[in-house]
């Protein structure tokens, strides 16, 4: 079997604060004599997988979280010793590491740099201090200017800053200042997310009680055509439904997710997915490093994916990128429900969807409509 | 063969959850035809929905040997029956086949409408009354009550009342002697032309559709040839029997006898509840009485989702109506929702079985519309036209006249509740009959109401406003004159056959505003403006709009939980398979029942 271009995810689940529209699993505070314990665990499950490493070429690395940059780099370090020694990673090109504004020291972007990360991911959310309070940021708007200017010290050369819109109050003068300091910082890439709300946040609460309403379709719908209009006139390109990049700083590690390419993926609460089976460990940072500290594996379930669910992830995500999806991907099983699908859809979503030479994928316009798309789309 | 002075017939009236099939159940333990061990809970009522909904839809008769301290032996014929108000007539047909029954009233409850007028069926057919409260150990029970409650209506004395726990098993026995002592025999007419009166059926794949039979005259018995009064189809007969818990074979079934028979019936057309059987060779001339030709009473459209399936709908109808006679179909063509069936149903309940049924059974996904009662249209050229769907309803410029069904409703109900009962049969158009006192604080009210009326919302709003304790029982009375009006909705400009509805004048006006509004909320946005309007002949009188959707997309970073999102977006096609097209528009199934939903004050 031809080896397939993969990537690593890192979960370190520590965070200064909890942000209270964030559902991603991060514990607010830790207990710095705890963290040894912590990092031996992720070494420990880092070596179990080292049999099946030789199936895959690592060419990407993603330390998430949380916020692994509050964490000493020696930690982040001794990682990547471990996962040299396990895993091949003279392929990995492009290693990402998550900051947030104001919570990383110049000396430790050095060291991060001097290891081996060479591109960073930096939570600005906004420029905004009102909004930023209101999201409960734990940063101010001069902090994402030291934090960038430190970074650039320190030799980085690919750096995406996280955007976030469709927040209450937000207007749209407020979200065009945004994007406008966001360009003046030239980094070279961008990532606006829009406000989820999601289950098990305080937002939710706060949603579900009225005390916080949500702006409307109409509104996001308006953001979200401005940073098109704004970013892509000065020379950011859209590459996907929430990515924009300058030519060639496109995230790699990214388009594993969406091209459903395999990832390994360690630490607690980390979603994996190899040979055909996708898994996630326990969340709890207790729990998962007791099932190591007894030799077992922190995997709390896993699913194999039929060919059905291929053919269908292969469909939802693969139109949100610009090239589309490659329909010779598509398990041959399911080649003809899918192209059916194509054909019905195609009558009612033909200004947004593009199917041309095996590629399906939808317009500029047609970003706005991803999710109606891919249901529709589901075989 | 046992001699007819020993054979007892009886059924068991009750209202839901009054606890007839428990009681059922203690019968069949008492008498050994069911070890407890061997029991599941509730045997008669066979299907899932039936135990499901605690109701019983179709009647199985079941035969008991029971031995009384004299040693003598009995064959008891338990003869269940339906309870509910849609199954009055197969209540009466159930009824007919027995010399007795046990009215079970919940020691809790009291006597409710079903009750009542399934007890006026069975004294209509002579039937021996043997009163049981049930439930008595109850910590609510309210005995003394619900004792005086029977006696106002049966006219018995307290003394003849039995106090029962079917859940203990208290007062058993005393029921075993009283169906003994109390329920006369059948009389012994054997020696006559036969005469069986069909009450029931069931359809076998293999055996054809087998008719339930209760033999009043003459014997029956295997090489006869059957004939039947309301048809001129003959079958020779192949086998008979009587239910112990199966259907057994035996010789031959004798006047008084339960049992059934097999003749290869292939239509179940043929085998209509209430008809007589006689014999070929030595026929009755003249059939049992109170067969009646049933008529749906309730219409609604059904049609697949997926087009292709239309196919498969047609054929889950005809086995549905295998079982099921009284149900009607026809095919039906809709501009709106394409090739599907007209459906007549007995009443609401029966209409939800049936739909039910076909998703589950045949695993078909339907689209159903607001069903509606069958109007009889006189026109200008004096033909009198019979209008199952609004569609269908002839322009107003050729109507001469139309009539609607009016049922006689009786409602029970506590009598602190009267008042907002009364206002709410005002509003549905009931004429104010009679009230009577079933004891000192339960009343009794008669009203004619539209048909129309009560399939609309009318059982909800009378469970509501009294708190549930109102019950409700009702029959087809006559067809009134009544000034009705053609409501049509359109949709992106589009009449949609299947939203417009039929409704009296004074309510046309607010309940095309409702509608309008309640479909907007109905109706998901989609990729443009939907104009929703409701129209009286060619005059607009409300109008709203779902807004066009802008954007649909989750602008968020998944990470690596793909599956997450996948199965979100699996689920949300699933609902979108039970929308249908219309032009354009995706409307989804509870938007073509928004008539249903709309608050009518």
């Amino acid at each position: 079997m031809a080896k397939t271009n993969s990537g690593i995810y890192i979960h370190i689940p520590f965070c200064t604060i909890k942000c209270f529209y964030c559902d991603y699993s991060s514990t607010a505070g830790y207990d710095e004599d705890r963290l040894p314990l912590f990092f031996n665990s992720l070494s420990k499950e880092i070596e179990f997988y080292k049999d099946i490493a030789h199936n895959f070429i690592f060419d990407t690395i993603f330390i998430g979280g949380g916020t692994p940059s509050i964490i000493n780099p020696k930690y982040i370090e001794n990682i990547f010793n471990v996962l040299s020694i396990n895993f091949d990673l003279s392929h990995a090109t492009e290693i990402t590491l998550e900051i947030n504004p104001g919570e990383v020291a110049l000396e430790n972007l050095k060291t991060l740099k001097n290891i081996g990360v060479n591109r960073l991911s930096v939570g600005v959310q906004s420029f905004n201090n009102k909004i930023l309070h209101f999201l409960t940021r734990n940063h101010k708007k001069r902090d994402i200017f030291r934090t960038i200017e430190n970074a650039r010290k320190s030799g980085f050369e690919n750096i995406n800053c996280d955007m976030i819109y469709n927040i209450p109050n937000q207007n749209q003068s407020t979200w065009k200042k945004d994007l406008t300091a966001l360009i003046d910082l030239d980094i070279e890439h961008i990532s606006c997310y829009s406000l989820v709300v999601e289950r098990e946040t305080e937002l939710y609460q706060l949603v579900k009680s009225k005390d916080i309403k949500m702006p409307d379709n109409d509104n996001s719908c308006y953001l979200y055509k401005s940073a098109q209009e704004i970013l892509g006139k000065k020379g950011f390109f859209q590459y996907e439904v929430t990515s924009w990049s300058k030519r060639n700083f496109e995230c790699k590690h990214n388009y594993h997710y969406w091209n459903i390419d395999p990832c390994i993926s360690f630490g607690p609460s980390a979603h994996g997915f190899y040979n055909g089976k996708r898994y996630w460990n326990v969340k709890n940072i207790d729990k998962y490093i007791d099932f190591i500290s007894n030799e077992r594996s922190p995997v709390e379930s896993s699913e194999k994916l039929s060919d059905k669910d291929i053919a269908n992830e292969l469909l939802g995500f693969g139109i949100r990128t610009i090239e589309g999806l490659d329909l010779t991907k598509i398990p041959e099983s399911k080649k003809n429900d899918v192209y059916f699908s194509i054909q019905n859809n195609l009558k009612k979503w033909g200004n947004f969807l593009i199917y041309c030479d095996q590629q399906l994928k939808l317009t500029k316009n047609g970003f706005l409509f991803a999710d109606a798309i891919a249901v529709d789309l589901m075989i | 063969m046992t001699e007819t002075s020993f054979i007892r017939n009886f059924c068991i009236i009750a209202h839901i959850d009054h606890g007839k099939s428990t009681l059922a159940d203690r019968l069949l333990e008492e008498t050994e035809t069911l070890k407890a061990k061997d029991m599941k809970d509730q045997v008669l009522d066979s299907m899932d929905l039936e135990r499901e909904r605690g109701i019983t839809i179709k009647s199985h008769p079941i035969q008991m040997k029971y031995v009384d301290s004299k040693k003598d032996i009995y064959t008891f014929n338990l003869i269940d029956t339906p309870g509910h108000v849609d199954f009055t007539y197969e209540v009466s047909r159930s009824l007919a086949a027995c010399e007795g029954a046990l009215l079970l009233v919940d020691a809790a409850q009291g006597v409710e409408a079903q009750t009542v007028s399934n007890t006026y069926l069975a004294i209509e057919n002579d039937l021996e009354i043997i009163p049981i409260i049930n439930k008595i150990d109850l910590p609510s029970a309210r005995t003394n009550e619900v004792a005086q409650q029977i006696v106002e209506l049966v006219g018995c004395s307290t003394d003849e009342i039995i106090y029962a726990s079917a859940k203990t098993g208290k007062g058993i026995i005393d029921i075993f002697t009283s169906i003994i002592e109390r329920i006369p025999p059948p009389q012994d007419r054997s020696k006559h032309p036969l005469r069986a009166m069909i009450f029931d059926s069931v359809h076998d794949k293999y055996k054809g559709a087998i008719p339930y039979v209760r033999i009043f005259d003459g014997v029956i018995k295997s090489g006869q040839t059957a004939k039947f009064f309301t048809h001129d189809k003959q079958y020779d007969i192949t086998e008979v029997g009587h239910f112990i818990l199966d259907q057994v074979p035996s010789k031959e079934l004798r006047s008084g006898d339960v049992g059934y028979l097999l003749a290869s019936i292939r239509d179940v057309s043929h085998i209509l509840p209430g008809d007589t059987i006689t014999s070929k060779d030595n026929p009755s001339k003249e059939p049992l009485e109170g067969f009646k030709d049933i008529k749906p009473m309730v219409f609604s459209g059904l049609y697949p989702t997926n087009s292709d399936d239309y196919d498969q709908l047609r054929i889950a109808l005809e086995k549905l109506k295998l079982n099921d006679a009284s149900l009607l179909f026809e095919p039906e063509t809709s501009e709106a929702l394409g090739f599907g069936f007209r459906c007549g149903f007995l009443g609401l309940l029966h209409m939800e079985i049936i739909q039910e049924r076909l998703e589950r059974e045949f695993d078909l996904s339907l689209v159903t519309t607001t069903p509606n009662v069958r109007y009889k249209v006189e026109l200008k050229n004096e033909t009198l036209v019979d209008v199952d769907t609004p569609a269908k309803m002839p322009l107003s410029g050729e109507i001469n006249k139309i009539y609607e069904p009016i049922v006689s409703a009786e409602i029970i109900t506590p009598k602190e509740y009267i008042g907002n009962i009364m206002t709410l049969c005002q509003k549905k158009r009931g004429k104010y009959k009679t009230t009577n006192y079933i004891s000192s604080d339960k009343a009794q009210l008669h009203y004619d109401l539209p048909l129309a009326e009560i399939i609309f919302d009318f059982y909800d709003k009378l469970k509501s406003t009294s708190r549930g304790f109102a019950s409700l029982d009702y029959n087809l009375k006559d067809y009134e004159i009544s000034d009705l009006k053609k409501l049509e909705i359109l949709i992106n400009n589009e009449p949609v056959d299947a939203l417009s509805i039929i409704t009296h004048s004074a309510d046309s006006y607010h309940r095309g505003v409702a509608l309008c509004s309640k479909l907007k909320e109905l109706i998901p946005r989609q990729m443009f403006d939907v104009p929703i309007q409701a129209a009286l002949g060619t005059k607009i009188i409300s109008r709203s709009t779902v807004k066009a959707l802008k954007k649909n997309v989750t602008a968020k970073c998944y990470g690596g939980d793909i599956t997450r999102k996948r199965k979100l977006w699996e689920k949300q096609k699933e609902g979108k398979k039970r929308m249908k097209s219309i032009g354009s528009v995706e409307i989804p199934q509870e938007a073509l029942l928004a008539v249903l939903q709309i608050d009518s004050e």
